[in-house]
């Protein structure tokens, strides 16, 4: 984790929760199945209602899409609120795709490290 | 700091103090373990229910016992990383020694227990079907061969009041689990 | 022989022989005429007496002119002779074809006298009329004959199905009359029938009445099990929300205990790592561990004990609500029974009534029957009769077609 963002986008695979830098998000859009550039079936789980895609930036590798069930909100996380991995499962992690917790409530929300996730993820 | 026995006794009775093991935590980085203070030590295990048995490693690897919170699974986990909860503010992740040995994963609820230790430079949670505390051990002596399983990381086996109890190499096992979710 | 025929040879004979005596004189010569004529008379004929032979030319004359006469007469009376048998020959062939009518009845030919005598016409006329007469007689008896032979035969049919159905009226009337004693035997019975419905529907009233009665204290026993059970209700609720409460406790208690069990593991934790200084800490820790776990013990049994309780509540509730639901059923049932009881009460007294007019219908039935029995009985008598004069009608048809048949064969015999 480079940097704490502050602006993270809420979003919804399946029943998790997950959080992400809004930096990382080129757009929010309407999933389009098949294409290379959709990634339906991520580490995160599988999508059930797939009505969102999150449109990633991948610099040479173009735009990646996330398909996500629910787009939640985009909240504004305090630095405070912000948690690094802990040692011992970023030592049995080795995806990248977790790149922190946003304390969003009293559970550790994952914070998804977007470019990674979609980046190193086959359709 | 490394304290080398002579016999595998001695080596159980160096990991009952809560020593690094054969396999320590060199790896690590930056983190030196508090030493073992000495004197009563040698009965000071930490005991715990696992596997439908009784199991103890070092107490003094042990910071604290609470009540397992909810859980935050983590994409691309090896199942014994069960996740993550969090405790007075930090994010602890849980490990399943069931799952690590291939057994069935520990059923959690509200009102399980989990024993916060400090291994090295790992800080982890244990989650185990119940929670002994202390236990006092007589007779101790060396586990019997190696025959898998959570047999390759016992240092001991003893009694105590309430019957037998297997001696777990804490630390060896947290570095095997570590080693074993690196890419081949 | 006839007589007259010896009475003329008498009187001939007599003639002769007074001729032979006085030839020689007048008086002798008239005697001779006179016996000449005696034997004329007598119808002999002349035996020789030749009047040329007479002296006296008077008496010669009377003599020839007798013998004329005699001999004139001769011939007349052989003329008749003969117009006597032709005649007699006439009457005898119109006797005989009379005869023949009569015995081999044969009208067919009519009359044919071979003799043509006009004095035979009245006769042959008289018999012609007399076979035309019994032609048309035989006629219209052979007619009538088979018109009474058909009549004789429709007769005996009649009369024999007469007989027939009078047998069969007979019979039918005996039939008629078992059945009404039969019926008069099951008037008895019904009218004994109605007496005993009428006494078991009194019985019925009584039992019934008793029976109100019962139903009347059932009704009142399930109101007071409906009241208990309400009661018994309200003391489950009660006791259900104590239960509950004490659950809410005892959920406490362990929470408590399992915190205060906890705190003590990490109370034991930091004794052993305080070293001897935290000594006795780990030996309250471990105290207070052992309480906090008899504590928990405790809490399972209450735990136990509480699901116990409800289960038990739940049971009778259960058996509660089961009880009401009865209860209410039970007083619907009565209900239905009284008013069951009350159709049954009013069925028997319509019940005795009906028994009542059935005894009294049967009475007059058995009354109507008795009649009808006598009736029937003088109806029988009369058939009997009816059937003698019946068999003697049959008997006398059927003499009658015999002699129909006789006088039918008795009139075949005229050829007509």
């Amino acid at each position: 984790m480079n940097e704490a963002p502050s602006e993270l986008l809420i979003f919804r695979v399946d029943c998790r929760i997950y959080c992400a830098a809004v930096s990382d998000v080129r757009r929010i859009g309407p999933t389009r199945s098949g294409g290379e550039a959709t990634v339906a079936c991520s580490p995160l789980g599988q999508p059930c209602t797939r009505r969102r895609g999150i449109v990633v930036d991948c610099g040479d590798a173009g735009e990646r899409t996330l398909v996500v069930d629910e787009v939640l909100g985009v909240r504004r996380v305090p630095a405070a609120d912000l948690r690094p991995v802990p040692a011992f499962a970023a030592a049995c992690l080795h995806a990248g795709t977790v790149a922190g917790f946003a304390m969003l409530g009293d559970e550790p929300t994952v914070l998804v490290d977007l470019r990674a996730l979609v980046g190193g993820t086959d359709t | 700091m490394r304290t080398w026995a002579p016999c595998p006794l001695d080596a159980a009775r160096a990991i009952l103090r809560g020593m690094e093991s054969s396999e320590g935590v060199a790896g690590a980085p930056g983190v030196v373990s508090e030493p073992v203070r000495d004197g009563g030590a040698d009965t000071c295990l930490f005991g715990l229910r696992i596997l439908g048995g009784r199991y103890a490693f070092a107490a003094s690897l042990v910071t604290e016992v609470v009540r397992l919170g909810p859980i935050t699974r983590l994409p691309a986990a090896p199942s014994f990383l069960r996740g993550v909860f969090t405790h007075r503010g930090e994010v602890v992740p849980v490990l399943d020694i069931a799952s690590l040995v291939g057994k069935a994963p520990v059923v959690t609820g509200p009102s399980t227990r989990t024993a916060i230790v400090r291994s090295g430079p790992w800080h982890l949670a244990i989650v185990a079907d119940a929670v002994d505390g202390l236990v006092d051990i007589v007779n101790l002596e060396p586990p019997l061969a190696d025959g898998g399983g959570i047999s390759a990381f016992l240092a001991a086996v003893g009694r105590d009041s309430l019957g037998s109890i297997a001696v777990i190499d804490l630390p060896r096992l947290i570095e095997a689990a570590r080693k074993r979710s690196v890419p081949a | 022989m006839p007589i007259q025929t010896t009475k003329k040879r008498a009187r001939a004979a007599g003639a002769e022989r007074r001729v032979k005596k006085v030839g020689s004189d007048s008086h002798g010569e008239a005697e001779l005429i006179a016996s000449a004529l005696d034997a004329f008379a007598a119808g002999q004929p002349s035996t020789g007496f030749d009047p040329g032979a007479l002296r006296d030319p008077l008496l010669r004359r009377i003599a020839e002119a007798a013998q004329e006469a005699i001999r004139r007469g001769q011939g007349r009376v052989e003329e008749s002779a003969e117009r006597l048998r032709v005649l007699s020959r006439g009457v005898d062939e119109a006797i005989e074809g009379m005869v023949r009518l009569v015995v081999q009845g044969e009208l067919s030919g009519g009359l044919r006298l071979s003799a043509g005598d006009a004095a035979l016409a009245p006769l042959a006329e008289g018999v012609g009329q007399v076979m035309e007469t019994l032609k048309s007689f035989v006629s219209e008896i052979r007619d009538a004959s088979l018109q009474l032979s058909s009549s004789a035969a429709e007769v005996l049919a009649a009369a024999t199905q007469n007989e027939s159905s009078t047998s069969q009226q007979a019979s039918a009337i005996h039939e008629t009359t078992a059945t009404m004693e039969e019926l008069k035997g099951a008037s008895h019975q019904i009218a004994e029938n109605a007496r005993m419905v009428a006494s078991i529907a009194e019985q019925t009233l009584s039992a019934t009445r008793v029976g109100e009665t019962a139903i009347k204290s059932f009704m009142s026993s399930m109101e007071a099990m409906r009241r208990n059970a309400l009661e018994v209700d309200d003391a489950i609720s009660k006791l259900s929300r104590g239960v509950e409460r004490i659950g809410t406790v005892v959920e406490v208690i362990d929470e408590v205990a399992d915190r205060s069990d906890l705190l003590a593991i990490n109370a034991a934790l930091e004794g052993a790592k305080a070293g001897d200084a935290g000594r006795g800490f780990s030996i309250v820790a471990s105290e207070m561990r052992r309480l906090a776990e008899n504590v928990t013990e405790s809490t399972k049994e209450i735990k136990n004990l509480i699901t116990e309780i409800r289960e038990a509540t739940h049971t009778a509730k259960g058996a509660s609500d089961s009880n009401k639901r009865m209860a209410a059923e039970g007083e619907k049932l009565g209900q239905a029974a009284m008013g069951s009881v009350n159709g049954i009460l009013a069925g028997a007294q319509e019940t005795t009534d009906a028994a009542r007019v059935i005894n009294l219908a049967t009475q007059q039935q058995r009354t109507a029957t008795e009649q009808v029995v006598q009736s029937m009985s003088e109806i029988e008598g009369g058939t009997r009769q009816a059937q003698t004069g019946s068999r003697q009608a049959t008997g006398a048809a059927a003499e009658l077609t015999k002699l129909a048949e006789r006088l039918a064969d008795l009139v075949k015999r005229f050829q007509a």
